[in-house]
């Protein structure tokens, strides 16, 4: 178990259970000692004993390891969506998220601790083997589940409802039906938020080839003044041009990077209500729930209820709490699963 | 409302698959397509591309490791496009259960026969509207000695922008055409009743007289008609029949008065994998057998990315530059890397186009018509023809063939 920095509030048993959401982007965990924390999905090493000595920290995570991303070896372990199986340095990054999360939530080395874990639909997929062995060193018993449908299970959507999940390396799609969904119930693409970054900055460097950006003031930009459909006035960004910060305008860069991911999700969603049992496709309709950062660009929710009501009457709506739904949602998987089942998989 | 016994049950299942998962228990009895092709890599390592490799790498291994000198702290893997996972596709076969849409009516031009092998079966005036094709760029391939790669520097190699299957001669001998979606699973549905397994299958049937006209590799469908196919089973009948270049049809929809064309390849979503493969052969190191296993199935992972992505820039281009010519509304989307499980599972260079679009109620009368989809087949064609030049040898031979498909493609 990973050093505790502190411990703000003690569970009154001793076990802890956890909802924890592994995202590309950011990482949350809800905790049955009612605290809850997220942190950028970034875990950085020292580059050497010099870079150790001077950040002071053997390692480094979130806004701080990517703040000084000169000096660390730097990771974004779900970078596509999965832990890269096999690699041995994602794995542990992995790792030290989840010892790191469970730190912010005071987690103490003599509880034990029960979690579930949301992950991307595709990473669930490909490696579950890779996630338990990166995160079962500091829990006694885990179970993982796929992100969109612990955020569906928050909200207590577990029927005759869709749940997209819009994250940074994936947007992941979950129908639910009243059971447990099996892989023919979701679907993952790859075109998210780290795809719209890529978009953006293309178009603004085809636009601005004299003005110096990178990816992440992309990104930066995007979280402040995503938006599809209209927009009143102009976004209007600081970049330096030759070392001197001009005001440009992104407007049309922003719009058009965000709408590039739309058909993508429209056509998928209208897949996804195909399968439904046609008597019940209209309640489908009005149960489309957007999660994850993705469901925080302006106008989204609107944008695709629009076009899906052509074909009907629909109602798509965002989760309450974005940052948190899936962590909040797992937490509930966590204390409702039965005693005897967290006793089956106790590690051995 | 909701009842309890069916979150119990939904609680059970989530125990069952963890229990699975870590070894206790039984797999739940659903269908894993996604699990399924995993093993199926799994049981072949080396993919066909990755065995001829093998041989063709071999020696030149042989000669190469002797410079490599192991660096501190051992081999930093890179990512093969493999590991990263299989998930479903875009338009993906999903299996609806509810058939096709109520109140649909089939439409004429669905029920027309195309001529599985006879191109002549086209109406001629169909074959005078195709856009002229240009002339076949006969490129020469530059030959292993026409880069000034020092061997062992596999950085130089990646940097070069010579694909590996260019520097060792693969060829393509089958093509593997797979109309998206049929059966019960229809795809999307244009307004007017446009189904998108009915087009992807014409498409495809016009696509393959073509490419069979050129006689220099079998062409195979992974379906020949309106049957419900599982992406598995469209990635083992590729496998199984060696595709060399593999290539799904669909179409897009989004409510639009623009018509959007785009290709997807196998694929992570930026060049890292490349970028982390020179990084790995280029470590001064004494690699051991495993290791040089691994490097070996990397290097199968990296061409059929390579060759993937060069496929789909010639086949964009390609479509959407003959395109806008007849379609003004036409608009580039451009080419994405993507890991699909129908192009995760295959051994071969695969793409998936989706190469119009149910937008507004024109685009989709044009899909309804004949020589709408004679020409998006002819500029298809087009693009994979004009991969194969510059890319790749044909039927197992550089040059000579290569100059005899440019003859063939001439006299169109």
């Amino acid at each position: 178990m990973a050093k505790k920095k502190s411990s703000p509030k003690r569970s009154s048993s001793n076990k802890m259970r956890v909802g924890i959401d592994l995202g590309t982007s950011r990482s949350a965990i809800s905790a049955s000692n009612g605290a809850r924390e997220w942190v950028a999905s970034y875990v950085g090493w020292p580059k050497d004993f010099i870079s150790e000595k001077v950040l002071g920290k053997p390692v480094l995570f979130g806004k701080e390891a990517l703040d000084n991303r000169l000096s660390v070896e730097l990771v974004r372990p779900l970078e596509h969506g999965v832990i890269k199986e096999g690699i041995s340095r994602d794995e542990e990054a992995v790792q030290e998220l989840v010892g790191h999360l469970l730190e912010l939530v005071g987690a103490l080395e003599s509880q034990e601790i029960y979690a579930v874990v949301g992950v991307p639909a595709e990473s669930l997929r490909a490696n579950k083997l890779a996630i338990k062995r990166a995160v079962q060193d500091y829990v006694d018993s885990l179970m993982v589940v796929s992100e969109p449908f612990a955020a569906a299970y928050g909200r207590g959507l577990l029927n005759n409802a869709i749940v997209i999940d819009i994250g940074a390396g994936t947007t992941d799609f979950c129908i639910m039906h009243g059971a447990m969904p099996t892989d023919e119930d979701q679907r993952t693409i790859v075109t998210a938020g780290d795809y719209i970054d890529q978009q953006l900055y293309h178009m603004l460097k085809d636009k601005y080839p004299e003005s110096d950006f990178n990816i992440n003031m992309v990104r930066n930009f995007k979280e402040a003044h995503s938006y599809v459909g209209t927009v009143k006035g102009k976004i209007e960004v600081e970049i330096p041009v030759a070392g001197r910060i001009m005001l440009h305008d992104i407007t049309e860069e922003m719009g058009r990077a965000c709408e590039s991911v739309l058909p993508a999700i429209i056509e998928n969603t209208m897949e996804l209500i195909a399968k439904f049992d046609p008597e019940y496709q209209e309640i489908v309709r009005e149960n489309i729930v957007l999660a994850g950062g993705g469901s925080q660009i302006r106008g989204l929710a609107k944008y695709i209820e629009n076009v899906l009501s052509e074909d009907g009457p629909t109602k798509v709506s965002v989760v309450d709490d974005p940052v948190y739904a899936s962590a909040d949602g797992a937490l509930a998987l966590a204390q409702d699963m039965p005693e005897e089942y967290w006793e089956d998989l106790l590690k051995e | 409302m909701f009842k309890q016994s069916d979150k119990r049950e939904i609680l059970k299942g989530i125990y069952e698959e963890n229990l699975w998962v870590a070894g206790k228990g039984e797999a739940r009895k659903v269908d894993k397509p996604s699990a399924r092709s995993l093993e199926k890599r799994k049981l072949h390592p080396l993919s066909l591309i990755s065995a001829a490799s093998v041989v063709l790498l071999g020696g030149i291994f042989m000669y190469w490791l002797g410079s490599f000198n192991k660096a501190p702290g051992g081999v930093t893997s890179g990512v093969a496009p493999s590991q990263i996972s299989g998930g479903a596709p875009l338009t993906g076969t999903a299996q609806v259960s509810t058939g096709k849409v109520p109140g649909l009516a089939p439409l004429d031009s669905q029920k027309s026969v195309v001529s599985e092998t006879d191109p002549k079966s086209f109406p001629k005036t169909l074959q005078k509207k195709l856009p002229d094709v240009d002339n076949l760029e006969d490129l020469a391939i530059p030959g292993l000695d026409d880069i000034d790669v020092d061997p062992g520097n596999y950085e130089a190699l990646a940097e070069s922008g010579m694909p590996i299957a260019e520097l060792f001669g693969l060829g393509v001998n089958t093509i593997v055409i797979d109309p998206g979606h049929g059966g019960k699973d229809p795809g999307a549905v244009g307004n007017l009743g446009v189904f998108e397994k009915d087009v992807a299958l014409e498409i495809a049937k016009r696509l393959r007289s073509r490419l069979r006209k050129h006689e220099h590799f079998e062409v195979l469908m992974t379906r020949e008609g309106d049957d419900t196919i599982s992406l598995n089973d469209r990635v083992e009948y590729a496998n199984a029949n060696q595709a060399d270049l593999f290539i799904s049809i669909h179409v897009n929809y989004f409510p639009s008065e623009h018509s959007f064309i785009e290709t997807y390849y196998f694929g992570p979503t930026d060049d890292t994998t490349v970028a982390s493969l020179a990084k790995l052969e280029n470590a001064d190191s004494h690699y051991e057998y495993g290791e040089f296993k691994d490097i070996i199935q990397k290097i199968g992972d990296t061409l059929k990315f390579q060759e993937s992505r060069q496929l789909a820039h010639s086949v964009q281009s390609n479509l959407y530059g003959r395109m806008k010519k007849i379609n003004k509304q036409a608009r580039d989307h451009g080419i994405k890397s993507a890991p699909f499980v129908v192009l995760l599972g295959l051994d071969a260079p695969s793409i998936l186009s989706e190469v119009s679009c149910f937008c507004n109620p024109a685009e989709e009368q044009r899909l309804k018509t004949a020589e709408y989809r004679e020409n998006i087949a002819a500029f298809l064609e087009k693009g994979i023809v004009s991969y194969l030049n510059k890319n790749t040898s044909v039927g197992g031979k550089r040059n000579g063939e290569k100059e005899e498909l440019a003859k063939a493609q001439q006299q169109q």
